[in-house]
């Protein structure tokens, strides 16, 4: 199979995905929530910048989810249920290829999502400060690494999908994902504790888990942290991995499913 | 010399057994199925609902997988994803996502096939004229009415100008018109040497148009060969349709045949074989009496369904088809 055809798919995914009420309302919303966080901000004394920053990248973190959870549930199922899949996968096209497009399309729509939010975001703090140093690389980085976070709730999304109703895959995916992030709060305090009973389970958990803290420099962006371009890499690599594995989860479990 | 062409479709023993439910409950869908159809045939793949004629398809355009037995397209394992780029398909009750107009559905669908370019608007644009739809252009397939998504289900089964088209119930939601047209563009695709295979509970499609004929019963192929073999040519009864008679000469007719009676225009005369249709002609041409039509019946393919069916369950048909 050529690659052109994943590519044919995905396009027509990120159509579908902008013609979506949904993403327009989630998308509308969080803009609102971005553009008022410069009121919200005139609440408090000294510390506008930091709100402005943390509205911004909380509500692309929030509303990125959602849609990646949303539009990821229904972009297999769906295809299923309405048997709108039956003439293209009657072609020339190995699930596996229908799948990673359908992939490709639903990432291409985040990306999107986030580039129109951290524009949002970055207009707003050259608004309040008048000036471009407030975005650098720790703005950039973090909204580059919330794309990978959304990749990887977008793709838990898929798996679920493949093999479950669209409630129960979004119950899932949210799950894990939440437990991705409460799992970053305890782990260092489990895995540094000596009378921590199965401690095994809690290293399983740690390595199956997506590690949702790794991948957020929502701090570094508020405080203004240094960001090096070597860790960046490093937690780009796993976030990238962690949803590629996802993802080819993903095609295992839909190949070998019967389409009826 | 050359190595012979192989056949447009080969079905070797195939099967397919679901598990449902907790209890993991095994059904056969298909058992067995042996299959050949040659190229620039028009095979009809018949039986009531439930037979496993969607499952056949299913399993052949790669949506299903067999749990027994192989399939080729022109040759080629039905495995191999570029074996479907052969075919041509129609699903039943196809539907299409509703966002895009039917120019979209078709260069989508198009460019998965390996077209594009102008190649690909030239084709769709023409497909459109063909199947009727050049008038909804501007529509997006949520205003289409089903008969609308039938003629684009056909229309996307023939973008890439497949040798080989299986259609799954394709008049299926068409009005009488619609159901015409599809028999004739069925018939024309014969005519540019395209090899059809569809499914049908319809008995009557099938005899309009196709070459061959396979009877599907609770997953099992009861009959098939040509058309004519199937169906039982014997002479059942002759109908005699003749002028008014008087009422004893009617009577003596019923007599004669077991069942005779008035008609608005005349009388209708039925009787059970060459025969006795003859010497019953034969007595009304003396009698004076001016006779319209003699003509003969014989089993339909309905009639021989109904009869496999009966065979297949032991004299219980409708449970057959009701399977």
């Amino acid at each position: 199979m050529t690659m052109n055809r994943p590519l044919v798919v995905a396009g027509n995914t990120l159509r579908e995905a902008l013609r979506e009420r949904l993403f327009y309302n989630l998308v509308v919303f969080a803009l609102l929530l971005i553009l008022g966080s410069l009121t919200i901000s005139r609440l408090t004394l000294g510390e506008q910048y930091r709100i402005i920053a943390n509205i911004g990248t909380s509500a692309t973190q929030v509303f990125g989810t959602l849609i990646a959870v949303f539009l990821g549930v229904g972009i297999v199922s769906r295809e299923i249920d309405r048997r709108t899949c039956y003439p293209v996968l009657a072609r020339p096209v190995s699930r596996a290829g229908f799948l990673a497009g359908k992939y490709l399309g639903l990432l291409a729509t985040l990306v999107l999502n986030v580039a129109l939010m951290a524009a949002a975001t970055a207009l707003m703090l050259l608004v309040y400060r008048g000036g471009s140093h407030s975005v650098g690389v720790a703005f950039i980085a973090a909204f580059g690494l919330m794309t990978l976070q959304l990749a990887i709730v977008a793709a838990l999304a898929v798996l679920f999908s493949t093999f479950s109703s669209p409630t129960l895959s979004s119950i899932c995916a949210l799950a894990i994902v939440g437990a991705g992030w409460l799992f970053g709060e305890v782990r260092v305090f489990w895995l540094q504790a000596h009378d921590v009973g199965m401690k095994w389970m809690v290293q399983v958990l740690d390595f199956v888990l997506p590690n949702m803290g790794l991948l957020d420099l929502k701090e570094a962006v508020t405080y203004g942290d240094p960001v090096t371009l070597a860790s960046v890499a490093g937690r780009s690599l796993y976030g990238a991995c962690y949803a590629a594995t996802l993802v080819a989860l993903a095609a295992l479990t839909f190949s070998r499913r019967d389409i009826r | 010399m050359a190595p012979p062409r192989p056949d447009a479709l080969s079905v070797h023993d195939l099967g397919k057994t679901y598990r449902l439910g907790l209890r993991q409950r095994v059904v056969h869908a298909l058992s067995g199925l042996e299959l050949r159809v040659e190229e620039n045939a028009v095979y009809g793949f018949v039986g009531p609902n439930g037979a496993g004629k969607s499952t056949t398809i299913k399993i052949l355009v790669g949506l299903v997988a067999p749990t027994a037995g192989t399939a080729r397209i022109f040759g080629r394992p039905i495995t191999e994803p570029g074996a479907r780029a052969a075919i041509g398909y129609l699903p039943e009750n196809p539907s299409f996502q509703d966002f895009l107009r039917p120019m979209e559905v078709l260069r989508y669908l198009g460019r998965l096939s390996g077209m594009s370019g102008a190649e690909l608007d030239r084709r769709a644009e023409s497909l459109l004229e063909r199947v009727g739809l050049s008038h909804a252009r501007d529509l997006t397939v949520r205003k289409f009415s089903k008969g609308m998504v039938q003629r684009l289900g056909l229309a996307q089964a023939l973008i890439h100008d497949p040798p080989l088209l299986i259609l799954d119930e394709p008049m299926s939601g068409l009005d009488p018109i619609g159901r015409r047209d599809v028999r004739d563009l069925i018939l024309e695709l014969k005519r540019q040497g395209k090899t059809i295979f569809f499914s049908t509970h319809i008995l009557s499609d099938v005899e309009s148009a196709c070459d061959r004929v396979g009877m599907l019963l609770r997953g099992r192929l009861v009959k098939e060969g040509a058309l004519h073999t199937l169906l039982d040519g014997t002479i059942r009864s002759v109908e005699i349709r003749c002028g008014e008679l008087p009422t004893a000469a009617l009577g003596a007719m019923a007599a004669l045949s077991g069942k005779a009676e008035r008609l608005p225009d005349g009388c209708s005369i039925v009787l059970p074989d060459v025969d006795r249709a003859n010497a019953a002609a034969a007595r009304l041409l003396a009698a004076g009496v001016r006779i319209v039509s003699m003509q003969p019946s014989r089993e339909t393919l309905e009639e021989t369904f109904v009869r496999l069916a009966a065979e297949v369950e032991g004299g219980k048909p409708r449970e057959a088809l009701l399977a």
